[in-house]
């Protein structure tokens, strides 16, 4: 109860200390009377009773110390009076406070949006619980993959819902773009097929209406209807009631049946979802059925783990279950020679509590290590606010001397000075945190692409609120420390001085602050080296020449599925499609393809050389064009020919290759009429292709890899034309422009055709964010290092030159000349400089070796180990046959993928 | 084991001194210590107050101004039911310390 008494009597010190006060009075009074009557005179007794009572000061700081002994009352004493100093000495306060303001600003956008992407748990019951099944090497499947997320088939799904054991509950679920519109520019929501137990599994109740029971969810179920997610409510129905109103999905009507609370955003970090229907409506809403296919990888599975279960037990059974789950799975469709890959697959599952995020993917290593620059920075702001404050300090040396004579201990002054520190950095951390909201909202909107929409939940949850208190209680400490032993060194004595100052300086003070400014300018030539190499980096990544003119090429992604164009007509109606095109005003070349290069959209397969052992395959990426694909990327051909009109399903199969496949194939000379396999996939036997020409190599899965091995197949040949293509276009109108004539033409052709545009370079530009990013705040992060070592340099200098005025003045009057003085000044910031500079370029080196991941085109690397550390993250992605449809390619409902 | 040994002995004397005389100011505590040792012990006011102020932030002793029998007004301590429990638990603790120290000083 003693401390309840201390807090309840914050604030009442003053009647405390006149209570002391008026009780060590009477003590005094009642001495000197005793004195009196034992005959003293009065200035006798009074002398007497002062000797014996000693110093008052010191006895009542002493009393009133034991009536505050936790320290909570002096504390608060503390920082009154250290407000009251920075009232009077506003412009220090201010410009200490700005300063860490920016540092720990800096510090806090950085670790809310590392905390919003890595760290906070999906909203959801028990988190912790949440376990994902995946397939342990997915590198040997075959088929069609959708996500780059882990996936399965819905045969092997089912099999896990019909016998779940070690899991309470288990769902899957599989995040996807609806269309909302009939024809004409194309409107997207963010959609999610949701197993009936999805809900439930998360233990997530409906704000209204009700979510989907397992009943919901079984073959053949049509639309049974949709549960949207609170955003959506608001920004559709502004939060008007919405159940039994029907919504258009994919040309198809379905009922809202329910509302999804405000805090459920689904399981993908960084993308909300909008509307979701059961897994058994896909059939219904896209042209291909998923679920009877033992190829198309496309449903994410996540469960709950039983009470008593281990995440080991539950893995290890997944394990014995897994040859019998794919045994049973297995159908015809599945290209036959990787049947015994199939069958030996197996199954695990891994804690999944901060859900799956493809921004983690993305951004958690480059968002690392822009807060370890962050913190340097903030390291340099505290060096440069140390130094300031030892300057105040050695300026209040009097005062604190005062304090010292009259009493005050050691402890108390290291806590004075301490505490001084402590409320700036408080207000700097405040100020810094309303500065970090703004700046990582900046950072999010910096990350947003209007084809890759991220929706992050920023919450000032605990986790923010540690870093905060951590970073602040850190900062004081690191740039009030020194401050506060130098003033708990004060000596007595100084107070006395006539002069504050003495004719010369001693070394250690400035020693100290020698080592502050050597060490700033050593972090901030690191900060500085790190920021030009990211940004050399990002240069080279941008004139990279991918071997081909992304410039003035615009995307169109064409849907004509309303059309209802049977499949053995769509070749004629892409071909008049282009042709329209073609002849539109400003369009100088157009070409359709499967693939556009560098979107993430990829297809690979085993080829071999006709008449070669089929175990010399090698892999290569396929890409299918109509005529005029390489004029229209400015692709030269180095011989042979183009395809052409002759080249139609009724013709032999004709390819054309780049010059890494008929280098990897061992072609030699003769490339032009070799022949070569395909192997098989699930939609087609193999196929023997006819090489009618020969390409310059350019780049296809991404800029940071080297050209590999492509073959260009002929998109008249195909015998399974999608009702989507898209197009590139060679514009010499500015894209704008361009793609309203564009807009005009299709417009005629049919208003039932749903397009969007995206410029191709654009498109590259956005998939180098991350290094965007980099480059961006690392420089900003640089160039504020830069400013802050430059003033703490001056600083120190200035502060020098002010303390050694006697000296320099003394010096000058035994005729030293300006230039001496100078050169006694400079010198000394010459050294500090150059120390720092050595210093620094040697922590730059090992900085650098860090950041090697990140770099491109600047280390001397053999370009196979760095195609490999590239490739290593996604390579799991890329296996078998596949069209690895990322975010980008899903923009086309029903054309999740083709094969 | 005695504990709080040698340390203790001024709580000792200012809590066994209010115990003897009911309630009593700062200066009357010292006096009485003074005169009942015969100037044995004297007290000084620099370890006297900060004693009295931890007691009564430990809420082993209460205070109150009162008027003093001479006219004065001071601040008068008296022992809670905690202060005479400290009391109890320190005067057993005492002995057992002069009967170690005893112990040492007649080693033969």
């Amino acid at each position: 109860m003693a401390l309840l008494r201390r807090i309840l009597s914050l604030g009442r010190r003053a009647r405390m200390d006149r209570e002391i006060d008026a009780e060590l009075r009477e003590h005094m009074a009642m001495c000197i009377d005793d004195n009196m009557a034992r005959g003293m005179s009065r200035e006798e007794a009074e002398r007497d009773a002062r000797r014996r009572f000693g110093n008052p000061t010191v006895l009542r700081e002493r009393v009133s110390a034991e009536d505050r002994a936790i320290g909570l009352e002096s504390l608060w004493h503390d920082v009154r009076s250290a407000l009251k100093v920075f009232v009077k000495s506003r412009g220090f306060s201010v410009v200490v406070v700005a300063t860490l303001a920016l540092g720990i600003g800096a510090n806090t956008a950085i670790f809310e949006l590392l905390d919003a992407v890595l760290l906070q748990s999906l909203p959801v019951r028990n988190p912790q619980e949440l376990l994902q099944v995946r397939v342990v090497d997915l590198s040997k499947a075959r088929g069609s993959f959708f996500t780059r997320y882990p996936a399965v088939t819905n045969l092997v799904w089912e099999r896990l819902r019909q016998d779940h054991q070690g899991f309470s509950g288990i769902a899957a679920w599989r995040d996807v773009e609806f269309s909302r519109d009939s024809g004409g520019d194309a409107r997207f929501v963010n959609g999610l097929y949701v197993s009936g137990d999805f809900f439930g599994v998360m233990g997530v109740r409906p704000l209204a209406g009700r979510v989907f029971r397992a009943e919901d969810d079984r073959p053949g179920c049509g639309l049974p209807g949709a549960v949207i997610s609170n955003g959506f409510w608001q920004q559709e129905f502004g939060g008007r009631p919405a159940l039994g109103q029907m919504l258009r999905l994919n040309d198809k009507s379905v009922e809202i049946v329910g509302i999804t609370p405000a805090n459920f955003f689904g399981v993908a970090v960084g993308r909300n979802f909008d509307v979701a229907v059961p897994v058994c409506s896909q059939p219904y809403l896209e042209t291909k059925n998923l679920l009877t296919s033992s190829t198309k990888w496309w449903l994410s599975v996540i469960g709950r783990l039983e009470p008593g279960w281990s995440v080991k037990q539950v893995a290890a059974r997944l394990g014995t279950v897994s040859p019998g789950i794919f045994a049973s799975t297995l159908r015809a469709d599945y290209p036959p020679e990787s049947v015994k890959d199939y069958l030996a697959m197996k199954l695990t599952a891994e804690p999944s509590a901060a859900g799956v995020s493809m921004l983690r993917e993305t951004y958690s290593d480059p968002l690392r290590f822009l807060l370890g620059i962050a913190g340097l920075v903030l390291l340099i702001t505290c060096a440069n606010l140390a130094s300031l404050m030892l300057a105040r300090t050695t300026a209040r040396e009097r005062d604190l001397a005062v304090r010292v004579a009259m009493g005050a201990g050691r402890l108390r002054l290291i806590r004075l000075v301490l505490g001084e520190s402590l409320l700036l950095s408080i207000a700097g951390a405040l100020a810094g945190a309303a500065l970090a909201q703004a700046l990582s909202r900046w950072l999010v909107a910096y990350l947003n692409t209007q084809n890759n929409p991220i929706s992050l939940d920023f919450k000032l949850d605990w986790r923010l609120f540690a870093f905060l208190l951590g970073i602040s209680l850190l900062t004081s400490l690191l740039f009030g420390l020194a401050a506060a032993l130098r003033a708990s060194r004060t000596a007595p004595g100084a107070a006395m001085k006539a002069v504050g100052r003495g004719t010369t300086v001693s070394r250690g003070r400035l020693g100290f602050r020698g080592v502050l400014v050597v060490s700033q300018v050593a972090i901030s030539l690191v900060l500085l080296f790190t920021a030009l190499l990211f940004t050399q980096s990002l240069r080279n990544l941008l004139i990279d020449d991918p071997g081909f003119e992304a410039k003035g090429v615009l995307i169109a992604r064409l849907d004509f599925t309303r059309l209802q164009i049977p499949v053995d007509r769509r070749a004629a109606f892409l071909r008049q499609l282009l042709d329209r095109i073609r002849s539109t005003p400003g369009v100088s070349e157009a070409a359709n393809t499967n693939v556009v290069p560098l979107s993430g959209e990829s297809w690979s397969n085993a080829v071999w050389i006709d008449g070669h052992d089929t175990t010399r395959r090698r892999e290569s990426d396929f890409s299918s064009v109509s005529p005029d694909y390489f004029n229209t990327l400015r692709i030269p051909m180095v011989a042979g020919r183009d395809f052409n009109d002759d080249d139609t399903s009724q013709s032999p199969r004709v390819a054309v290759v780049n010059e890494a496949f008929a280098k990897k194939l061992g072609l030699g000379p003769n490339v032009i009429g070799a022949r070569f396999w395909r192997e098989a996939t699930p939609s087609s036997p193999a196929q023997l292709n006819l090489i009618v020409g020969l390409v310059k190599d350019t780049k296809y899965r991404g800029i940071r890899r080297p050209a590999g091995p492509i073959a260009y197949l002929s998109l008249a040949q195909d015998n399974d034309t999608e009702s989507n293509m898209q197009m590139l276009i060679r514009s010499r109108l500015p894209m704008n422009p361009a793609e309203q004539a564009i807009r005009r033409t299709l417009g005629g052709v049919s208003s039932e055709i749903r397009f969007d545009f995206d410029g191709l370079q654009d498109q590259i530009e956005q998939s180098l964010l991350a290094e965007r990013l980099l480059a961006t705040l690392s420089g900003f992060f640089g160039a504020l290092a830069l400013i802050l070592a430059m003033t703490g340099l001056y600083g120190v200098m200035s502060y020098t030159v002010t303390e050694r005025t006697t000296e320099i003045g003394i010096r000058m009057a035994l005729g030293a000349q300006r230039t001496n003085i100078t050169a006694m000044i400079l010198g000394k910031s010459v050294t500090l400089l150059a120390t720092g500079l050595v210093l620094g370029a040697g922590l730059s080196l090992a900085a650098a070796s860090a950041a090697g991941a990140f770099l491109f085109g600047l280390k001397p690397r053999d370009p196979a180990t760095l195609a490999g550390a590239a490739a290593a993250p996604r390579s799991g992605y890329d296996g078998g046959q596949s069209h690895s449809v990322n975010a980008r390619g899903k923009r086309e409902p029903g054309r999740l993928s083709s094969c | 084991m005695a504990k709080n040994d040698l340390q203790g002995a001024l709580d000792l004397l200012i809590l066994k001194t209010l115990s003897q005389l009911d309630a009593m100011h700062g200066y009357g505590i010292m006096m009485h210590i003074r005169r009942v040792t015969d100037e044995l012990l004297i007290v000084e006011e620099g370890s006297l107050y900060p004693a009295l102020h931890r007691m009564e932030q430990n809420g082993w002793v209460s205070a109150s101004w009162a008027v003093t029998d001479y006219g004065r007004k001071a601040k008068w301590y008296a022992l809670t039911r905690a202060g005479r429990e400290q009391l109890a638990s320190r005067e057993k603790n005492w002995a057992q310390v002069v009967k170690g120290v005893d112990a040492i000083l007649h080693f033969a």
